[in-house]
């Protein structure tokens, strides 16, 4: 009885490893290898590169800037109001990209409340921007990071900043020497996922930023084009992300803190998966 | 039943709404256990009648408390599949009967308007078939076709796309033309010249679709040199930016502002074509009705007038 529920388990889990895995393989199988560099020194590849990594990386600092503090609040508050706002917080992780990239619109836009603010005190107008690009990724990114420091931030015992406060720590010192330390590695996750998912943003980039090559066309609209133009864009484009991609969830497991230091009680902090 | 009367003492005893809540389960719970303990009574009254109580035995092995737990999981699964049985045909019932053939169309955006109101007058001359239709920029539909979606018929707005489709497609005939116009969103742009100004935000099709192509020759030819704020995937994306506000004007086919009066329609001095093509799909299944769906598109020629198209003559 035992072996055959184990026969089970192997094959479902092969089954998904192939699932997932294969795709990707053949993608990479069938990139023309021969022609790669010639291919990614067309213009609008390097563009779309260009415009993808930069504005991914704003909007990975944005976010991970913007979402430890939230983190750590709503991790600390005990007021019941605060923390019905998490539900909230982490909404735009359903919500579907487009239905985000018209949201932002409808705020930020010409005609919307923000916006309308922006162009008659700053002359400042966000939609077709290269900032606008940066915008939505942080925005559709930023739940994640809080997810993902929540879920660390939330194991830090309550007596730890108890006894720091005794000790006659201020609130801003517990986080910095305390919270922040505890939360490394959930922070560096968090902003590596935050990095990928605006790297793939599409949906609401699109709707809220438009297309514009060099500018606010990123690495996924570029593909969606190459595909009916020229699949060999498509490939190479395709190939370049999801190496990177891979390298960096494989970086990221390294352990960058060398293992002599000591690690703030409790001693085990959230490890990467 | 006797759950029945299990679950009223259960609510009358009990006060409070959660062990309301709670005494709902239990009287559920009661009754799946009764039904357990009861079929094993009947399996085990053949065995040993003097042995079997009012609630079966107080103590059982293995394998009849196996036996138990495997029929009362019998018994919650048969009631939950009588549930979702009953639900799906509350659902089925609720759908209309499935139409006898269904002609799938895959048409340029710039038939987004016209090709509803030829459909209607199709399905009404041949009842028991539907037409079903998917708009997206041509390009995008030639390499659908290409890659072999099943579809029946296929619908460009250019020459090159359709001949992009190649061997997806059997042989085509062009049966309309449209043209390019600048539509004016704000009082910011009231001519042509007026895109090269700094302060106007203006946008056009991508040049992979024919909308964009014909879009930038024309610009070309009237001297325009600014960059546009976007280059969308097709005309009804442009459409769309430019009904919300979000530009100032942007450069689009003539049929699109039909029968709307937000935008503003400005002219090119140099008026600039794309011819509308049509043919079946090779690996179409409904090659008959999909040839019959064509030659009425092209006979069509009142409803496509109406809508902004010029009918080519052939």
């Amino acid at each position: 009885m035992k072996q055959q529920r184990t026969l089970v388990l192997s094959s479902v889990a092969i089954l998904a490893t192939l699932f997932l895995i294969l795709p990707l393989a053949v993608l990479l199988v069938e990139v023309p290898w021969r022609n790669f560099v010639n291919i990614l020194g067309r213009t609008e590849s390097i563009e779309a590169l260009k415009v993808s990594f930069v504005s991914a990386s704003f909007s990975a600092v944005i976010a991970a800037v913007f979402s430890i503090p939230l983190a750590w609040k709503l991790s600390r508050t005990k007021s019941p109001l605060v923390r019905s706002f998490r539900p909230l917080i982490l909404s735009p992780i359903i919500l579907p990209p487009t239905v985000a990239g018209f949201a932002l619109l409808n705020i930020y836009g010409r005609t919307g409340l923000i916006g309308e603010l922006l162009r008659d005190l700053a002359g400042i107008s966000l939609p077709y921007t290269s900032a606008a690009v940066v915008v939505a990724g942080a925005f559709v990114s930023m739940p994640f990071v809080v997810l993902v420091l929540l879920a660390a931030l939330d194991q830090l015992p309550a007596d730890m900043e108890e006894a720091a406060s005794l000790d006659g720590a201020t609130a801003w010192q517990t986080f910095w020497h305390i919270g922040l330390p505890y939360a490394a590695n959930s922070i560096a996750i968090g902003v590596a996922l935050a990095w990928t998912r605006a790297l793939g943003e599409f949906g609401a980039t699109l709707t809220f930023a438009g297309s514009l090559p060099g500018v606010t066309r990123t690495v996924p609209m570029q593909v969606y084009l190459d595909l009916e133009t020229g699949p060999p864009g498509a490939f190479v484009l395709s190939a370049i992300t999801l190496i990177i991609a891979i390298a960096l969830f494989y970086l990221i497991r390294i352990p960058w803190r060398s293992p002599n230091r000591k690690a703030p009680y409790p001693s085990e902090s959230p490890q990467i998966p | 039943m006797s759950a029945g009367r299990d679950l009223i003492e259960a609510i009358v005893r009990n006060k409070s709404v959660d062990q309301k809540r709670t005494a709902w389960k239990y009287g559920f719970q009661r009754g799946i256990d009764r039904y357990t303990l009861r079929a094993n009574r009947i399996q085990r009254s053949g065995r040993d009648n003097a042995a079997v109580g009012p609630t079966g035995s107080l103590t059982c092995s293995r394998e009849e408390s196996n036996q138990n737990r495997h029929r009362s999981i019998i018994a919650v699964t048969i009631r939950n599949v009588i549930a979702l049985m009953m639900a799906a045909l509350a659902i089925a019932g609720c759908t209309s009967p499935v139409p006898s053939q269904t002609i799938t169309v895959l048409a340029a955006a710039s038939m987004t308007n016209v090709l509803p109101d030829i459909v209607l007058s199709y399905e009404r001359g041949h009842p028991g078939t539907r037409v079903r239709v998917s708009y997206a920029g041509s390009s995008t539909l030639a390499a659908q076709v290409r890659t072999g979606i099943g579809a029946d018929v296929l619908i460009t707005a250019s020459r090159e796309t359709m001949n992009a489709a190649g061997t997806g497609v059997r042989q085509f005939r062009v049966f309309a033309r449209n043209s390019i116009v600048l539509a004016s969103a704000t009082s910011k742009v009231s001519s042509i010249a007026d895109l090269n100004r700094e302060s106007v935000i203006w946008i056009r099709c991508d040049d992979a679709v024919p909308c964009g192509q014909a879009a930038m020759t024309a610009l070309k030819s009237e001297g325009i040199t600014s960059q546009p704020a976007s280059l969308d995937a097709d005309v009804n994306a442009v459409m769309g930016r430019l009904r919300s506000g979000e530009a100032d004007a942007g450069v689009v086919y003539r049929t699109s502002l039909i029968g709307q009066d937000q935008l503003r329609a400005i002219p090119f001095s140099h008026p600039t074509y794309v011819d509308l093509c049509i043919a079946q799909v090779t690996s179409s299944s409904l090659p008959d009705e999909a040839q019959d769906f064509i030659n009425y598109v092209i006979g069509s020629a009142d409803i496509l007038i109406a809508h902004g198209f010029e009918v080519v003559k052939t």
